[in-house]
């Protein structure tokens, strides 16, 4: 399982946020520092977990 | 020709002179009895809100008020006091970090908490890559004011109560958003286990970036220990990412080293004024722009669902609007009961929802139970 997975918006249309392990709700916004650094994560070459 | 506006007695009147000073106030708080030009320049000295550090007297602490052991990758950033947190990497040092009471005469005058940070695991060689900091992040919407990065630059100073075992130099530093900026700042502690306080003025940096959005507009650090890689010579502004004098002392050097600080003010000017004691709420509020804790008491409920329709739907309105859309998440032992929502944020306003199914929060013991983060 990955650190950080996707969440859907409401409609199910598209990705609202991650969430951190199981815990943290972080939202696509640039200005997050949690975002901040899932951004970070992602250029080290991590994958996200998909949402279900 | 003056105008007398006569009491019964000579010390009851109110003099409008020529000039246009009033004379004859002999009570009030004023030194000279006269308010004029003088008056008004010691008065305009001294402006409200004129402390661009947040949680200066660290009395607010949201997230905790109880010792947190912390180490390089356990327990860094924003544990205890609100505004303020422990960054590090390298060293094996480690220490607990704690909001704590000041009630003795000795102690700085006005102030009755402070922050400690109390070595437990000392670290007594420092090797290159080894630093740790207390610091806050000024938020650039409020750094903009002292016009960095232009000619037109303005001088600040900042001021601190600071209480340490052990003596010798130690660093202030100024760094900008990117970290391609920096100022470092000497200051000594002359006498162990003593507040001395301290004053340090710094003239604006005319050069480089610095961010006046929601974004980091000044990083500010006080240095505890740091290696060649990431100090430089004090006095003077240059491009780089440094944070730390060359001469810093290691304060980890000895498990029975504490560090206290308290009454942090940073303003525009060449001089420290007195330090502006605001009211609690205020500063509570100051606080909540990036954090917002919210508390249960043990063994009950809230936050119960509604249904429109199908979906359950809850929402929660901050008490501040937030510096950036926030993270959220459960604290301690809170869980929900009947489901887990998705949380969905704005800067104002937090709204949980599932499909189907009802859901409350709960929490067995009485403390921190859920927590929004705007943090920088």
């Amino acid at each position: 399982m990955a650190d950080y997975k996707f969440y859907k918006n409401i409609l199910g249309t598209a990705n609202a946020g991650v969430v951190y392990k199981s815990k943290k709700y972080i939202p696509l916004d640039p200005d997050n520092t949690d975002y901040q650094e899932y951004l970070e994560w992602v250029d080290a070459g991590n994958t996200t977990e998909a949402a279900d | 020709m003056g105008i007398t506006i006569n009491g019964s007695s000579a010390a009851g009147n109110i003099d409008l002179g020529t000039n246009g000073t009033i004379t004859d106030l002999a009570v009030g708080g004023l030194p000279d009895g006269v308010v004029d030009a003088g008056t008004l320049t010691a008065a305009m000295a001294k402006p409200s809100f004129r402390n661009l550090i947040i949680n200066g007297e660290f009395n607010v602490a949201q997230r905790s008020t109880a010792a947190v052991t912390t180490s390089s990758g356990s327990n860094e950033g924003y544990q205890t006091v609100d505004r303020w947190q422990m960054d590090m990497d390298g060293t094996t040092a480690a220490f607990t970090q704690q909001q704590v009471d000041l009630t003795a005469a000795t102690d700085p005058d006005g102030f009755y908490k402070a922050f400690k940070i109390d070595c437990t695991t000392a670290d007594t060689s420092v090797a290159a890559g080894d630093w740790a900091s207390l610091v806050q992040n000024v938020e650039g919407l409020d750094w903009a004011q002292l016009n960095y990065g232009r000619s037109d630059a303005k001088t600040i100073t900042v001021s601190f109560w600071v209480k340490s075992t052990k003596t010798g130099t130690y660093s202030f530093s100024i760094r900008n958003s990117a970290a391609d900026r920096y100022y470092v700042a000497e200051y000594t502690v002359s006498s162990s286990d003593t507040w001395e306080k301290k004053t340090i003025t710094i003239a604006g940096d005319t050069s480089g970036t610095w961010l006046i959005t929601n974004g980091i507009g000044a990083r500010l650090g006080w240095s505890l220990i740091i290696g060649s890689t990431d100090s430089a010579s004090a006095g003077s502004w240059a491009a780089g990412n440094k944070f730390g004098s060359t001469n810093q002392v290691n304060f980890f050097d000895n498990t029975s080293n504490n560090f206290l600080i308290t009454g942090v003010q940073l303003e525009v000017g060449s001089a420290a004024t007195e330090f502006e004691h605001k009211p609690y709420g205020q500063v509570l509020a100051e606080c909540q722009r990036y954090y917002e804790a919210i508390h249960m008491n043990a063994g009950t409920a809230m936050w119960y669902s509604w249904a429109h329709g199908t979906p359950q739907k809850m929402e929660y309105h901050y008490k501040v609007t937030k510096r950036a859309v926030p993270s959220s998440q459960l604290e301690g032992n809170a869980s929900w009961t009947g489901t887990t929502p998705l949380s969905f944020h704005t800067t104002n306003v937090a709204g949980f929802h599932h499909a189907n199914t009802g859901y409350y929060l709960s929490d067995a013991s009485g403390d921190l139970c859920y927590s929004f983060s705007a943090e920088l």
